[in-house]
């Protein structure tokens, strides 16, 4: 599909002027209220460019129990297409809340997420869900690796979700395995890896889609210099391929890289 | 610089360019910022001291260009600088020192020093991060390792001491407004 092909069901909004694309970007401009486009490579192609890639409006959620201060207290974020956002602060912050509350594992109290415009609240439980595999790639602190996958198997699984054939999925899981220096280990269970080679399998299977937002919760946390720096190479690659990545961090090279570093404070925004 | 110099001409001859390209490779512009005429100018110096010499060699169509060698007494002043004693770390840091004054005294914000810095670093931090990608040797992985952990370190530093600073109140300020009470 070309990237200018008008479609009724487009946003009325139109970009001011043409955008130059490079031969090789894949663009397309998918209205929000419809599956984003995949490739016979099983690449999901970025939405809209009309819309942020991810916005919080008044974000706020209390915990009962947890005394007078909400955990986030009215959040109020944009963040751009193709931008790598450090969320930073405290712990108690709200820095996890607000990830859970992004990627769509908990629900605010009031306040809106926005994912490429598409409002989140708004949505069906099966169009959540159906987002949150196409769109959104996801590495919690908790690995969740399946135990009983070998890690190619792991890395393969959400493709397959998403409809891939298994040779193009056996296949491209290998290359990413290979990127990240693990080719060796595809046929291993996730409980005979270290946790630094685990976490990696668990980037590799949240970026195996090319989700067009990537949400990550201390990537970095708890792995070796060795194994972190793997891991922000592997991020590097991914901002530079045009995804969005939210990353909660303590890691001050993980910020390094960041475009931008939002810091958290007693679930407000300080900065950023 | 000298001492720099002297040691990546022990490793081989080159001329001007070559070290200066050297010295970037290995020192990165991150730790002492170079430009050619400062590389040219401690040559000469050097030379002059009889502790490097130069060879012209003659260039098709360019130029002649000097390749330089390192004396017998240029190693010799080089091994003393190795074998000297070091001096002992030096911890102090001026921008922590303001921040620090900034917060007692009162008179500047000193959150916003903070803020100021992070970005200073973390902007310094990714620069030796870059080189990290063209480091290629064991010399090279651990200059950059040892900039990138300092870095680190000052930003940790910095994080601590916005959440340790931030409903700090100046001495003096808190003892004028007990007073008026």
């Amino acid at each position: 599909m070309a990237a200018n092909a008008s479609d009724p069901t487009e946003s009325s909004i139109t970009p001011l002027g043409p955008t130059p694309l490079a031969p090789t970007q894949r663009v397309s401009t998918v209205s929000a209220s419809r599956p984003p486009a995949s490739t016979s490579l099983g690449i999901v192609v970025p939405w809209s460019r009309l819309h942020p890639a991810l916005q919080c409006r008044s974000l706020s959620k209390s915990y009962p129990g947890a005394g007078a201060v909400p955990a986030l207290g009215g959040v109020d974020l944009s963040i751009n297409d193709g931008e790598w956002v450090a969320i930073m602060g405290q712990s108690g912050s709200g820095k996890s809340t607000l990830l859970n509350l992004v990627a769509g594992l908990d629900v605010p109290d009031s306040g809106q997420v926005l994912i490429a415009g598409e409002s989140m609240g708004d949505a069906s439980a099966t169009r959540r869900a159906h987002l949150r595999r196409t769109h959104i790639g996801i590495v919690l602190q908790s690995l969740n690796l399946l135990a009983d996958l070998t890690a190619r198997q792991n890395i393969e699984l959400p493709m397959r979700m998403a409809g891939v054939r298994k040779s193009v999925a056996r296949e491209r899981a290998n290359d990413l395995l290979d990127d990240m220096g693990l080719g060796d280990l595809g046929d291993r269970l996730p409980s005979r890896m270290s946790g630094g080679q685990q976490q990696r399998i668990a980037i590799a299977r949240a970026l195996v889609n090319q989700p067009a937002l990537v949400l990550a919760d201390e990537p970095t946390g708890s792995l070796d210099r060795a194994s972190a720096t793997a891991v922000l190479d592997v991020l590097r690659r991914s901002h530079r391929n045009g995804q969005t990545l939210v990353v909660v961090t303590h890691d001050q090279r993980v910020a390094s890289y960041a475009d931008r570093v939002v810091t958290l404070e007693d679930g407000l925004v300080v900065t950023g | 610089m000298r001492q720099l110099i002297l040691a990546l001409l022990a490793s081989g001859t080159g001329h001007g360019y070559d070290l200066k390209r050297a010295y970037e490779q290995n020192y990165g512009s991150v730790w002492t910022p170079v430009n050619d005429g400062q590389i040219y100018v401690t040559l000469s110096r050097l030379e002059k001291e009889g502790l490097v010499e130069h060879e012209r060699r003659e260039q098709e169509s360019r130029p002649d260009r000097k390749e330089f060698t390192i004396t017998e007494s240029g190693t010799a002043v080089l091994i003393a600088w190795l074998n000297e004693k070091a001096a002992p770390p030096n911890v102090r840091s001026e921008t922590m020192l303001r921040i620090l004054a900034a917060a007692a005294s009162g008179l500047v914000d000193h959150r916003s020093l903070i803020r100021e810095a992070q970005h200073e670093y973390r902007t310094a931090l990714r620069r030796v991060e870059e080189l990290r990608d063209r480091a290629d040797d064991t010399i090279r992985s651990l200059l950059v390792e040892s900039a990138s952990l300092q870095l680190d370190a000052d930003l940790r530093w910095l994080e601590m001491a916005d959440q340790q600073l931030r409903s700090f109140v100046p001495r003096r300020s808190a003892e004028k407004s007990e007073h008026g009470r």
